[in-house]
Order: C-alpha cells, then sequence, then structure tokens
C-alpha cells in the first residue's frame, strides 16, 4: 500500500500554496518519501514571493491518519550504519528519525520553520503524524469530524513532540492525550485551543484564513516568522525536538513485558494495516 | 531628552491623568484623549513610564489601575506622528530616535512595557472599546490582572498594514493565550473579545462594559488589602519565575517592523494613503482587499 | 504521626494519607515518608501509575503553614522541601504517571503537589487554594504551563479559590465527577496508563522531563530556598493580616 503522494499547487492570484497529501485509502499514513516530497513542497513556497500563505490539507476523509508503521523499519536499515548487523544501529535509527521527521531538513521542523503563514485543514482522523502537522502548523480550521490525538504513544511511549503540544494545550491536558489512549473531538480541540475554528466547511474555512492573512504585507509575515523562529528557541522548542529524536531512536527498541501488547511485533507478524487496527481498537475519543 | 512638539509635549500631562486614592492603595493612570481613542503620543509614553515609577516608589501604593476615559481603552500608539509623516523636529527619522519609540518601546529592556511589567506594584489593566495594537501587546499583556467589557475589541489590529510587530513572536503572548490563539491574532490581524479573551486566559475577569469599574475596583481593593511586605513578595517571585521561563521577546523583532517594512507594488501602501486620505480613509481602503478583516466590525461578545 | 500508606495492585500504587495538610504546616518527618513512597513506587517494575489520595473528606484542608525561620530555612526545610529528593520534585520526576485524587478542599500545599501530578481527577465538590500565599516552594512554573501564564498570575496575586467546574475550565484537572464515583475514574484513567509498555512508561516520562527542564520548570524549583528566605523575612505579612 505504500502508493502516496503528496501535491503541491499554487494560486499566485491569491497567494496561497495548497499542498494535499494523497493516500486517501490508507487514510493518508505518512510514510518517509511523502514526508520529504512534503519537506520540499514547503521549500518551494518559501522561495516563491507570490505565496503569502500555505494550506495543508489531506484528499478523502482524513487529513492523516498516522506514521506508516511498514515504512518504519525500512528507514533505519537504509541509513548509514543500518544495515550493518541484523538490527539497525543506534546511530542508524537517529539519522533516519533526524533527516526525515524532526531535525532541520524533517518535515515537522520544516513546517515549523516555513516563511510563510500555514493553515492546516483538519477534517477526519489527524493522528500522530496528523497530529504532528496540527502542532507545527500556524493555524488550523477544522470539521465537525475531526479527531487529535496519537494513539501510537499508547502502543509504544511517548516518541513524539512535547514542547509545542505543552505550550499549545497545557500540561495536564497534554498527558491526556500522552497517557490515556484519547483522542480529542474537534469541540474539545477547539475549547483547548489546539484548533483556531470549528467549521461545517473545513475547506471553506481553512481558506477564508487563509485569504485573511494573504491580506498582510509580505515584509509583515515574512520578519515575523523570523521572529517566531527567534522565540521558538526560548520556548526550548529545539531542545524538545533534538530529545524527541534521541527518545524515538530508543522506543524502536524497547522491550516488552509479559502479557503486553507487543506493536513492533505484531507489525512484523501480522503487517502494519492489522496491527495498526489493533493497536487502535480501545481509542477513547473525547 | 524628551520627544515630541512643543504642543505635544505640553498636552500630555492632560492626556495622562493620575490620582492616588491613599485610603484603598490604589494608584489610577487614566488615558484620557477620547477624541482619538486613546492613542498614545510619544509624550504620553513618556509621562506613563515616569508615573509608573512614582506609583512605584510610593508607598502608600499597593495596585496601579491603568484605565481609558471615553470610548476605548486606547488604540495603541498613535500613528501619525510616529510612523507616518516625517516630524517637525527631526529631518529623517534616525534608529536613535526610532529605536528607543519603536523597537525598545514595545519589546527592549528599556522600554515602555518594561515600566509596566516590571513595576514591583501590582498591576490592574481595565479594557474597553478597542485595545488595539501597542495598548494590545505593550500593556493589556504586560499587566499581572487584565479585567475587559465583554464586547472590547482586542488584538493586533494593525498587523495588515504594519505587519504582526512581534504579536506572534513574544513568548510572553504565547504563554498567555496559547500557541495557536498567538499566531491567529497577529496573522489574521481578528480582533477578540473581552469574552474570548476571558476563554483563552488574557482576561481574569469579564463583565458587562456598565459593571466594569465596580468590578475592577473590587478586585484592585481586595489585592490592596493584602499586606505590603507580602505583596511585595509576590512580585518579586512572579518576576523570578517569568526570568526562569524567559518570557522576554527576541527585541530585535521590533527594530525590523519599526523602519524598514516596505510594501509591495500589489500590497496598500498605508502611510502613503493615510497622508491622502486620512488613517480613517486608509483603513476604508484596507477593508475593501480580498480577504481583509475590517478591525472595526464588531465582535461576539 | 501521620501514616502515609503505600499499597500497589493490578500496575498502579495508591498512596494514601488522612490529608495532605501536614505539607502546608511543613512537617518534614511527613513530606520525607511521603517523599520515600513515591520513589518506592516509582522504582516498583510492577506500577505504571501512582495514585495520590487522601483518605479523609478533605485532600488538603487549610491549615497554619508552621514556617520556620529565616535561619532555619536552608536545612531542615530545604531537605525536606526544596531539596531535589523532596517530596515535590520526586513527584513531578517520578518515573511512573502520577494522578492525584482530589475530593474536598485542596489548599496550599495540596495545590502545590496537584501542580506536580501528571494528571488529576477532582469530585464536584473539590475547591482549588492558591498554593503561592504561603507555600513558597509550590512550582510557578508549572503553574504556568498548565492553566496558562494570566491565570496562573492571578492565582498567585488573587489568591482565589477555584471550584472544580472552574479547575476543569482551564485545565487545572482533567476529570470531575460526583464524589461517589471518584475512585472508579481514577481506576479507569489509570486503567489507560496500565495499557502502555512499562519501558514506554519510562521513557516518556525522561522525555518529559528533558522538556519540562527546557521550559524551566526545573530552575523555577531550584529557586525555592531564595523565595522561602525572602517570605521568612518579611513574614509573608501574614501574622499582619491576621492582625
Amino acid at each position: 500500500m505504500n502508493d502516496g503522494t503528496v501535491e503541491l499547487t499554487k494560486d499566485h492570484d491569491r497567494h496561497i500554496a495548497t499542498i494535499t497529501i494523497r493516500r486517501p485509502a490508507a487514510g493518508n499514513l505518512m510514510t518517509r518519501a511523502m514526508a520529504t516530497a512534503f519537506a520540499a513542497h514547503l521549500a518551494d513556497a518559501d522561495e516563491d514571493d507570490d505565496v503569502k500563505a500555505v494550506l495543508i490539507r489531506g484528499e478523502g476523509d482524513d487529513l492523516c491518519a498516522g506514521w506508516d508503521p511498514a515504512d518504519a523499519w525500512e528507514q533505519y536499515t537504509d541509513a548509514p550504519g543500518g544495515a550493518v548487523r541484523k538490527h539497525p544501529s543506534q546511530r542508524a535509527r537517529l539519522i533516519a528519525l533526524d533527516d526525515a521527521w524532526w531535525g532541520r531538513n524533517g518535515l515537522y521542523q520544516r513546517l515549523l520553520h516555513c516563511r510563510k503563514v500555514t493553515i492546516v485543514e483538519a477534517r477526519g482522523r489527524c493522528w500522530d503524524t496528523g497530529l504532528y502537522l496540527v502542532l507545527c502548523a500556524d493555524l488550523v480550521v477544522a470539521a465537525g469530524d475531526a479527531t487529535f490525538g496519537s494513539p501510537r504513544w499508547h502502543n509504544v511511549g511517548v516518541d513524539g513532540d512535547m514542547s509545542l503540544l505543552f505550550a499549545t494545550v497545557g500540561l495536564k491536558r497534554a498527558k491526556e492525550l500522552m497517557y490515556c489512549n484519547v483522542a480529542w473531538s474537534a469541540p474539545t480541540a477547539l475549547d483547548h485551543g489546539l484548533v483556531d475554528r470549528v467549521a461545517d466547511d473545513a475547506a471553506q474555512g481553512a481558506t477564508e484564513l487563509a485569504a485573511m492573512c494573504a491580506s498582510i504585507m509580505r515584509d509583515g509575515i515574512v520578519t515575523e516568522k523570523y521572529a517566531v523562529f527567534a522565540s521558538l528557541e526560548k520556548l526550548g522548542v529545539g531542545l524538545s525536538f533534538a530529545a524527541t529524536t534521541v527518545v524515538g531512536a530508543s522506543l524502536s527498541n524497547i522491550h516488552f513485558q509479559p502479557g503486553e501488547f507487543n506493536f513492533l511485533r505484531e507489525v512484523r507478524h501480522e503487517g502494519a494495516e492489522a496491527a495498526l487496527a489493533r493497536s487502535r481498537a480501545d481509542l477513547e475519543i473525547r | 531628552m524628551k520627544y515630541g512638539t512643543p504642543e505635544s509635549i505640553a498636552a500630555a500631562a492632560g492626556q495622562v491623568l493620575y490620582e492616588v486614592d491613599e485610603t484603598a492603595g490604589i494608584a489610577y493612570l487614566t488615558l484620557n484623549r477620547p477624541e482619538k481613542h486613546n492613542a498614545m503620543s510619544v509624550p504620553m509614553r513618556d509621562r506613563i513610564i515616569d508615573l509608573m515609577a512614582e506609583a512605584g516608589d510610593d508607598a502608600r501604593v499597593r495596585v496601579i489601575v491603568i484605565r481609558g476615559n471615553g470610548k476605548s481603552f486606547c488604540s495603541g500608539n498613535e500613528i501619525n506622528e510616529q510612523w507616518g509623516q516625517k516630524r517637525p523636529h527631526e529631518r529623517r527619522r534616525t534608529l536613535t530616535v526610532g529605536y528607543r519609540y519603536g523597537a525598545d518601546m514595545a519589546w527592549g529592556r528599556l522600554g515602555f512595557s518594561q515600566a509596566i511589567s516590571r513595576s514591583p506594584k501590582v498591576t490592574v489593566a481595565q479594557l474597553h472599546g478597542y485595545c488595539a495594537a501597542a495598548a494590545y501587546f505593550m500593556i493589556a499583556c504586560k499587566a499581572d490582572v487584565v479585567t475587559a467589557a465583554e464586547d472590547t475589541r482586542i488584538g493586533a489590529l494593525e498587523a495588515r498594514f504594519l505587519g504582526p510587530a512581534g504579536a506572534v513572536a513574544s513568548v510572553h503572548i504565547n504563554r498567555i493565550l496559547g500557541m495557536k490563539a498567538a499566531r491567529r491574532t497577529g496573522f489574521t490581524a481578528m480582533p477578540m473579545s473581552g469574552t474570548e479573551a476571558h476563554h483563552l486566559g488574557l482576561v481574569d475577569t469579564v463583565v458587562p462594559a456598565a459593571d466594569l469599574a465596580a468590578a475592577t475596583g473590587e478586585i484592585a481593593s481586595a489585592i490592596a488589602t493584602r499586606p505590603p511586605g507580602h505583596l511585595l513578595y509576590l512580585k518579586s517571585r512572579l518576576r523570578a519565575a517569568e526570568g526562569v521561563m524567559d518570557t522576554s521577546v527576541p527585541s530585535i523583532t521590533g527594530l525590523l517592523v519599526s523602519h524598514f517594512l516596505q510594501s509591495g507594488p500589489d500590497e496598500m501602501d498605508f502611510w502613503k494613503t493615510a497622508k491622502a486620505v486620512g488613517v480613517g480613509g486608509a483603513l476604508d481602503a484596507d477593508k475593501k482587499r480580498k480577504g481583509a478583516a475590517d478591525p472595526r466590525t464588531g465582535v461576539t461578545a | 504521626m501521620t501514616a502515609v500508606d503505600l499499597r500497589t495492585a493490578d500496575g498502579r500504587a495508591y498512596i494514601e494519607v488522612p490529608s495532605f495538610a501536614p505539607l502546608t504546616a511543613h512537617d518534614p518527618d511527613f513530606a520525607g515518608r511521603l517523599a520515600a513512597a513515591v520513589v518506592e513506587a516509582s522504582d516498583d517494575d510492577h506500577v505504571k501509575a501512582i495514585v495520590l489520595r487522601a483518605t479523609g473528606p478533605d485532600f488538603a484542608p487549610a491549615t497554619p503553614t508552621g514556617f520556620p525561620s529565616v535561619a532555619g530555612t536552608p536545612t531542615t526545610w530545604h531537605r525536606a522541601f526544596a531539596a531535589s529528593t523532596a517530596v515535590y520534585q520526586a513527584t513531578c520526576f517520578a518515573k511512573k504517571v502520577v494522578v492525584a485524587e482530589v475530593r474536598g478542599a485542596c489548599h496550599g500545599a495540596g495545590s502545590a503537589l496537584l501542580l506536580c501530578a501528571d494528571l488529576a481527577v477532582a469530585s464536584e465538590d473539590a475547591a482549588f487554594g492558591s498554593p503561592f500565599l504561603d507555600v513558597p516552594e509550590s512550582n510557578f512554573v508549572l503553574a504556568a504551563l498548565t492553566i496558562r501564564l494570566n491565570r496562573a498570575k492571578s492565582w498567585l496575586l488573587r489568591g482565589q479559590t477555584y471550584t472544580a467546574a472552574d479547575a476543569l475550565r482551564i485545565g487545572l484537572v482533567n476529570r470531575v465527577v460526583p464524589t461517589g464515583r471518584l475512585r472508579a475514574e481514577t481506576e479507569r484513567m489509570t486503567a489507560a496508563v496500565r495499557g502502555m509498555p512499562l519501558d514506554g512508561v519510562t521513557m516518556s516520562k525522561m522525555l518529559q522531563q528533558a522538556v519540562y527542564d527546557a521550559h524551566g520548570v526545573g530552575r523555577e524549583f531550584d529557586l525555592a530556598d531564595h523565595y522561602a528566605i525572602h517570605r521568612a523575612a518579611v513574614g509573608s505579612g501574614l501574622a499582619e493580616e491576621r492582625a
């Protein structure tokens, strides 16, 4: 099912670029290749002076239902030092997570450091990778059916960003997502400050918000984004992302106790799709 | 050295009123330029700095209430004076002047907003009408306790033609509103109502406009009845903790914003337009542009 | 001597005391035994979640602070309340997920402890007083990160008491339920934690500690001695207030 693409279109008249995740049959599960294409599109929008705002959306029912676990192991073995022994080295795991996801050229940092205003149209599942897209973008318009969470954390531990999550929704609410196997409905996410608006027509709502942002002068947008990059350092986000990479690499080879659901073995034996479905069966939407 | 014209310097004393209620232990700093929504001239800001120092030194004062006469709390800095045209006393604006009244005023260590955020006394901001631009990020977001009328219009309403000017980047504002709302106010220039600002956590107490003065007075009086030594202890705790959280703003931001931003050929040159048809006319012209949100439209209270 | 009871069952550790008020009274012996219980539960491989529970009607009723002199602050007081091994940091940086179960009044150190817990369940009759007026070791950064900066400032300066509904609205607690359902809700919430892999819980808490430090939580804990000495020096004005 490794057939996803990420596409970029641009409307220079309205100064809005649109990045669309296209893998609807699989809930837009994100692979490393898709993340790399996504980051390249962000770089393209950054370079284009006639783009002021970047809209991010998914084709089909979901923004993005997560990170494709089928792809996860391969990215480690492909990284430098990844295929020397039977199991990928720790350096390979670190390098893979850094390059494609958390490092300075990875998807999340590229999104966080985009020079233009970034707006997510959040529909359906916004889980794992989908949640990080929501956190790293500037603004979020949610459809009524959108849900936000990281069920992956329940199965292996919290291997994603905490700093943006803490600064966006507060400590105790963040920990409900981290430790309680909970995803938030759109109204809950709105109440907790994770999204800006809930709209019947999320596409229209996101487009309206993007138009509002695109009415701001270019110099104003880009200078403010650079100021934001400075303030992200003061908020501890850089340190947090670096720590996340280390913890993510470590969590990729944890041991499970007798009786614990072994997500990684389940992926190897039953395939990614079945493992994901089973691991998410008890997720509670609040 | 005081900047400003002889007229604007002379007017400042009547434009920022100051009185101390000795019995209650409360100082009132009242913006009094209602015909301009209490827009702050450079001499007015200088006077606020002086008055904050005076209240800080005054042993009778435990709480400082900052409020506005007329329809609005404050619409921000006086833009015609500072930005729109060259002032009579300077042939061209130098960085010395601009830094002091632009970047440093807003975010720097020596500026106007520090006079409020670093006061040893408890500060209370009482918002109604407009609380826009500098009044939003230099007063409302720097005060200790904020009260507001439900239909107050709060935000970086100038962002569309001046840029967000640090309203998104301020770590302080991110910690007050959460990261998304900080971005929303800066990148869309939409106002938030007093009710919304209460939901987000900027505003401590929100009431109908008619009840605002009484509600603020009650809060200020209750705080002022605490023992002065205890209040000074609590305030110094706050300053230390905010230092630990590093809530200050990368002050270099304001420098770019206040001096060097240019509008593109397809973007409205706000200053040129304002010079030709006045600030109100420029706002009208701006409203007609694609996607723009008019800051003067009503908010949902 | 106030009892501190620790028992474990089904992947949870329950730390039960009559109330947490002795922390507000600055009873160093109670604080020491509470910290030891948290560390023991945290080290136990059979435990993924730690529940802090008062068996009495109130989590932490208001009580005089019993605060020491300026001279006494850096010694016994420091060891029991401000040191990295003391109860607040032991709780805040525990290797397992800590859940506060709050019923009735939660004042002074009760609220300081609540801020150190990861999650909180409260009964409808719970009331949350400010920890900042008379508990100098309480962590303001945790409050600002939990309920946002201005709400934390207002809690510190106005010293108001939040109702359970307010606490839920501002994110100070995760769930509010009728008193009769309090324990069941704690079980439900900790059952989710129990479903995580043990190593995953510990690793998450390690990452959490790093992110806390990036946000200033540890640095604020380190300032507790300064706050306490300042407060002792001005007598916090509380005697003056009573007069």
